[in-house]
């Protein structure tokens, strides 16, 4: 999952889904590049298993179920994580 | 004889099965070809007296119109873009919302556009989501 988020506020303005993304996928953007910033989700391969390479592996496992839960969530401007 | 890969629904032939209706796939057929979903979100919060317009935009960068989705969400229920509602009575409680969505060449863009009446504010959030096939719509 690609997350974009308002620079200023944290606020998600926009998502692409996925686990495992592409060059064509990470040239996309969603609203204004002066505006927002991204914050790129890689699964990486875990034994036989893939999970999400983020500090908030658990969080994103479940986002990857329902990704319109998206917006129950802000980005920290200092952490970079959602909260 | 031209090949083909058939796939027949459960209980027919795919051998000899020649309506399209009862087969899973075939690649006698053009389909879809998935290229990326995800979403976008719109916040409004407007005074009275107010008409207004705000948009979003994912760039996909085909070079082409692209067949695409989009779903809104209002209340709890996900439906097609293109939905407008309205509420109060004109011209003091009136509040009226649309959502759109088109595609470009370059971009898929949402929008939400309304008014609002003397006496009422409009405050709320939408999430849209789409997906994008690279099926070019040749327009």
């Amino acid at each position: 999952m690609i997350i974009f988020y308002n620079k200023t506020t944290g606020k998600i303005v926009g998502t692409i889904d996925g686990r495992i993304h592409r060059e064509e996928h990470l040239k996309m953007w969603v609203g204004n590049k002066e505006e927002t910033d991204r914050i790129i989700v890689n699964w990486k391969k875990v034994g036989n298993e893939f999970e999400p390479d983020h500090k908030q592996k658990d969080l994103f496992i479940e986002l990857d179920k329902k990704q319109s839960d998206i917006y129950k969530y802000r980005v920290d401007l200092k952490t970079k994580e959602l909260s | 004889m031209t090949r083909k890969i058939v796939i027949a629904k459960t209980g027919y032939n795919a051998l000899t099965e020649t309506d399209s209706d009862n087969l899973a796939y075939s690649s006698a057929y053009n389909t879809l070809k998935y290229y990326v979903s995800g979403s976008l979100t719109i916040n409004v919060n407007v005074g009275s007296s107010t008409s207004y317009s705000y948009t979003n935009s994912v760039n996909h960068n085909l070079s082409l119109f692209p067949f695409h989705i989009i779903y809104v969400k209002y209340s709890t229920n996900w439906e097609m873009i293109g939905t407008n509602y309205s509420t109060g009575i004109w011209p003091t409680t009136y509040i009226y919302r649309k959502f759109e969505g088109w595609v470009t060449k370059t971009k898929l863009y949402v929008k939400v556009r309304g008014n609002t009446g003397t006496d009422v504010t409009d405050t709320y959030s939408t999430d849209f989501r789409y997906k994008i096939f690279k099926n070019n719509l040749n327009l």
